[in-house]
């Protein structure tokens, strides 16, 4: 496909604006954009069950797709979800009910746009503070969950969302701190600058404290346990999900997992020097597709592990949860900050 | 109402009777919440407990359809009548404890029970009481009906082997091999599942 | 804990409600309109159909009251209208999981009221089947315990290796969960010859379990935190409420069923009772973890002790005829004397308490002659914990009550009975 765009931009005559239009557009929609996301997100799904059921001496899912080990069970299930029927409750509001899933989600969509995943193709807006720009975007979604759990008018849904809204506060504080220092490390909020200049060492080895905090906060934020307190099932039915059927509800359960494809994207460039070794290569396949498959790679091996924690943890209580997040996370996002200004001001990392 | 009671004194009477009871065997120990070490170091250990499991899985589920359990053979699935032995004592229909058994007349105008399988509850006792055991039984339990009907059985039906109805025909049969390393092991017995 | 238990008479009663009524009405109460009230429940909230009804303000619980009943199941009366034998079954459904204890106590008292004593052998049969069902129904409590804190792993390793329990059951009694193998006079079936190993190996394989099991829960940091200091109840509120088993074992007080009053083949067996101080949630579980240590012992104990000889009274066996007396014989399989389904134990009364997995259960039965108990009483030891609820959860937080809810290990279908 590649190549037919390359033909398409011969044909052009070099419109660099239909050029970018068309780029941008498959950027967002087909890799790493939508598609790439739903693919990601059912996988996931999948492979989150199927750890867990290593863990809990079961086999997992088996049933769809056999032979591949049941590895098309998410795609399965969102067929399903899309064919049932949505009920909307009659004290609803509907509006705000009907928006916020889709909301939510293309605003933790929205921050691929700033991401690049290879050196070849830049992301439809580079700019030299994309990381910022990045964060601020997905700092929107959780509004829209709030807002289910309100638009719901039911008391499970809004004990639900208020703990998100807690919740959210108390830990993406912690993940701008840490990615931020980061910034400050590197000197740049540039994706591209970050990624080259861990070429000698990953980012996580420069500074662990903000890989750590960060990695603790992308788990509350991408609701994974040990804090899954907003949908905690045992407690408060869904959280703020608990009207959704149907479609809308394949959606609002999606959203975790897909708010972990783009937090795991963003932690594997920031972290984990993104589609390095490699440096920059020539043309469509050195420079685009062995590129994106280490960076796929790294972003795997960053939610696989974030979804291995189900098995080995339960949830924390929202207090203990929070005085966590307050305390020893948000310490420990200071004292990356804090490194980072030694590193730099210390003369340990220069560059270029 | 309103009398005050010394709760603390009663449990401690409580506790000294017991000791007198059974002065010789003092038989009870007290179990103190460990200081368990930090908490970092228990994260670890859970997390490279989990990786264990996924290391090395270790299943105790069964791949259900495909696979069935082989019982042993005391194991109490359904049964049939074998209609020459019974006497018609009508013994099983006293003792069901869920009024699974009816007792009704054959051609000869004599008894014999019919059983509702929706209503049994595989206690046995009508096979066990039986004085001339007239209840061939197997370890089929794993019937489905299509409806309520069908669970009401005739004499014709009762007499028939449920063995030729097996719903796992054809699965593979697993034996329960009780094992050190991984509490039991399902263990193919070799021969496929073939009504019987 | 601010209820006061000492006068409530009929009248405040009927304003408490009245006013608990309007408030339910306006969604208001006391506090103005600070409080919600969430129903948790009624369909099968955690173990079974029951409702909680909680009043949270904000996120901590001010009231909470349990509401017991839907599966209430006249046990007591539909005894009445059976014959003796009917009812060794229906004991043993409200306590699904934990059935031997419930058969054990039903047919000790109905032994007392016949006179007769099952032979030795048979009483350690019956203590291993208990024994493994009590590990069983421990294994399940802290599975659901587990799930309510949303360890799913300690859930299914709860019921995997509960697996392992139930198919030694299986082998000794030919059924799963529902055993009825316990008899007037003895038991239903011997042991099979490679039973002993069985159980062997298999308590080898769960003590090296173990470890794993309290690096996983027990001494997970996250579990740990969700129990410590969470849901205490102290000594004299223990026996004050009169809560038994390992929830009272937990709070400090020895007692234990077994060693008060040995039935079966509990004073000849060697084992110890756990008791722990704390009273919370974390001790409730440790001491269940110990209770399936000694019942392990337990197991090992009675098997290395196992006396030969019958498995059924000789005055039962007396009554076989040629053809029973042979399977007797050959497979040890009790067959039934056709006396069985006209049991008629003379006038009298009798009671008998066991330690079930939950707590003590005592039976009461009443004959008058016929072949039917005048009366059958029997209180399951859920019951007597269900009062827990109102006076442990208040103060806390609304992701304690499950926590709480776990710990008690409340099984609703039989406290309902």
């Amino acid at each position: 496909m590649i190549q037919e765009i390359l033909l398409l931009k011969e044909l052009l005559g070099n419109n660099e604006m239909i050029y970018r239009t068309v780029i941008g557009l498959g950027y967002m929609l087909i890799y790493p954009g939508l598609i790439m996301i739903v693919i990601a997100a059912a996988l996931l799904l999948w492979a989150e069950r199927k750890i867990v059921a290593l863990v809990q001496l079961r086999y997992g899912p088996l049933w769809i797709s056999r032979r591949i080990g049941g590895a098309l069970q998410g795609f399965a299930d969102l067929i399903r979800f899309s064919f049932q029927e949505v009920i909307i409750p009659r004290r609803s509001d509907v509006i705000p009910f009907l928006l916020s899933p889709g909301l939510a989600i293309l605003f933790s969509v929205l921050p691929i746009a700033f991401m690049p995943v290879s050196p070849y193709i830049k992301p439809p807006i580079h700019s030299d503070i994309g990381l910022l720009a990045a964060i601020a975007v997905i700092s929107v979604a959780p509004i829209f969950i709030v807002l289910m759990g309100w638009a719901s008018d039911n008391k499970f849904a809004f004990v639900g969302s208020l703990r998100e809204a807690l919740l959210i506060v108390s830990y993406e504080i912690p993940f701008i701190i840490s990615i931020l220092s980061m910034g400050v490390m590197f000197g740049s909020l540039d994706f591209y600058e970050i990624v080259e200049r861990q070429s000698l060492l990953p980012g996580m080895l420069l500074n662990p404290f903000a890989f750590l905090a960060s990695f603790i906060a992308m788990l509350r934020v991408t609701s994974r346990f040990p804090f899954e307190i907003s949908e905690a099932e045992t407690e408060i039915v869904a959280g703020p999900y608990t009207e959704y059927s149907g479609l809308m509800f394949g959606l609002s359960m999606g959203l975790a997992y897909i708010k972990l494809y783009v937090y795991a994207l963003m932690v594997s460039l920031v972290f984990l020097g993104g589609w390095l070794p490699i440096v920059s290569g020539e043309g469509v396949i050195g420079g685009f597709l062995i590129p994106s498959l280490i960076v796929i790679l790294k972003l795997t091996v960053v939610s696989l592990v974030a979804v291995f924690l189900r098995a080995v943890y339960g949830r924390y209580r929202i207090d203990q949860a929070i005085r966590i997040g307050w305390i020893h996370v948000f310490a420990l996002s200071i004292v990356s900050l804090v490194w980072s200004i030694i590193l730099v001001y210390g003369g340990w990392v220069r560059w270029a | 109402m309103g009398v005050e009671v010394d709760f603390e004194k009663i449990s401690e009477e409580i506790s000294t009777s017991i000791e007198n009871l059974a002065p010789e065997k003092k038989r009870f120990y007290k179990v103190t919440t460990p200081s368990l070490g930090p908490s970092v170091v228990r994260n670890i250990e859970a997390i490279t407990t989990g990786l264990k499991y996924v290391i090395k899985p270790m299943r105790i589920t069964i791949d259900y359809p495909r696979q069935v359990l082989e019982q042993p053979p005391w194991y109490r699935g359904m049964f049939r009548l074998l209609e020459n032995v019974c006497i018609g004592c009508s013994l099983c229909d006293i003792i069901c404890p869920s009024d699974a058994i009816r007792m009704v007349l054959n051609p000869e105008k004599k008894k014999r029970p019919v059983i509702n399988w929706g209503r049994c509850i595989f206690c046995y006792y009508c096979v066990d009481i039986c004085p001339v055991e007239a209840f061939d039984t197997t370890t089929i339990h794993d019937m489905a009906f299509d409806k309520y009907e069908d669970m009401l059985t005739n004499l014709e039906e009762f007499t028939k082997d449920p063995r030729e109805k097996d719903p796992s025909k054809g699965a593979m049969r697993m034996r329960i091999k009780f094992d050190e390393k991984r509490g039991f092991v399902y263990e193919p017995t070799g021969k496929k599942n073939g009504g019987g | 804990m601010e209820v006061d238990s000492k006068s409530i008479s009929t009248q405040a009663l009927e304003e408490l409600s009245k006013e608990l009524i309007q408030q339910r009405d306006l969604g208001i109460t006391e506090e103005g309109e600070r409080l919600i009230e969430l129903q948790i429940g009624p369909t099968h909230p955690g173990s079974g159909h029951m409702r909680i009804r909680v009043w949270v303000d904000g996120d901590i619980i001010v009231r909470c009251d349990p509401d017991i009943g839907f599966v209430f199941r006249t046990i007591e009366k539909l005894s009445e209208n059976r014959i003796y034998m009917k009812t060794i079954p229906l004991v043993e459904r409200p306590s699904l999981l934990d059935t031997t204890p419930m058969t054990i106590g039903y047919i000790n008292a109905l032994e007392k009221l016949m006179g007769i004593e099952p032979p030795p052998r048979a009483k350690y049969l019956r203590t291993i089947l208990a024994e493994l069902t009590r590990i069983a129904s421990h294994l399940y409590g802290i599975g659901i315990f587990a799930i309510f804190l949303g360890h799913s792993t300690g859930f299914m390793w709860g019921f995997g290796d509960r697996e392992l329990f139930v198919e030694l059951a299986n082998q000794l009694s030919g059924a799963r969960i529902t055993y009825a193998y316990v008899i007037p006079g003895g038991v239903r079936r011997d042991m099979p010859q490679s039973f002993p190993d069985n159980v062997e190996k298999a308590l080898r394989y769960f003590e090296k379990r173990l470890p794993d099991w309290y690096k996983m829960f027990l001494n997970n940091p996250v579990v740990e935190k969700r129990l410590r200091e969470v849901g205490i109840l102290r000594k004299n509120d223990a026996a004050k409420l009169g809560i038994t088993g390992p929830n009272l074992r937990a709070s400090g007080i020895e007692y234990d069923v077994r060693v008060a009053d040995p039935y079966e083949a509990y004073d000849e067996l060697d084992f110890m009772v756990p008791v722990a101080d704390e009273g919370d949630a974390y001790a409730r579980a440790l001491v269940r973890f110990e209770e399936i240590k000694q019942s392990i012992n337990i197991i090992r104990d009675a098997l290395r002790k196992m006396p030969g000889g019958d498995i059924i009274h000789p005055q039962i066996a007396r009554m076989f005829n040629p053809l029973m007396k042979k399977i007797y014989e050959e497979s040890r399989r009790v067959k039934f004397p056709g006396v069985f389904a006209s049991l008629k134990p003379p006038k009298g009364e009798a009671t008998a308490r066991v330690e079930a997995g939950r707590g003590e259960a005592l039976f009461y039965l009443v004959s008058d002659g016929s072949p039917r108990p005048y009366r059958f009483r029997w209180t399951t030891p859920s019951y007597r914990n269900a009062i827990l609820f109102k006076y442990l959860v208040p103060g806390h937080r609304l992701a304690d009550l499950p926590a709480i809810y776990g710990s008690i290990d409340y099984f609703p279908p039989e406290a309902d009975r």
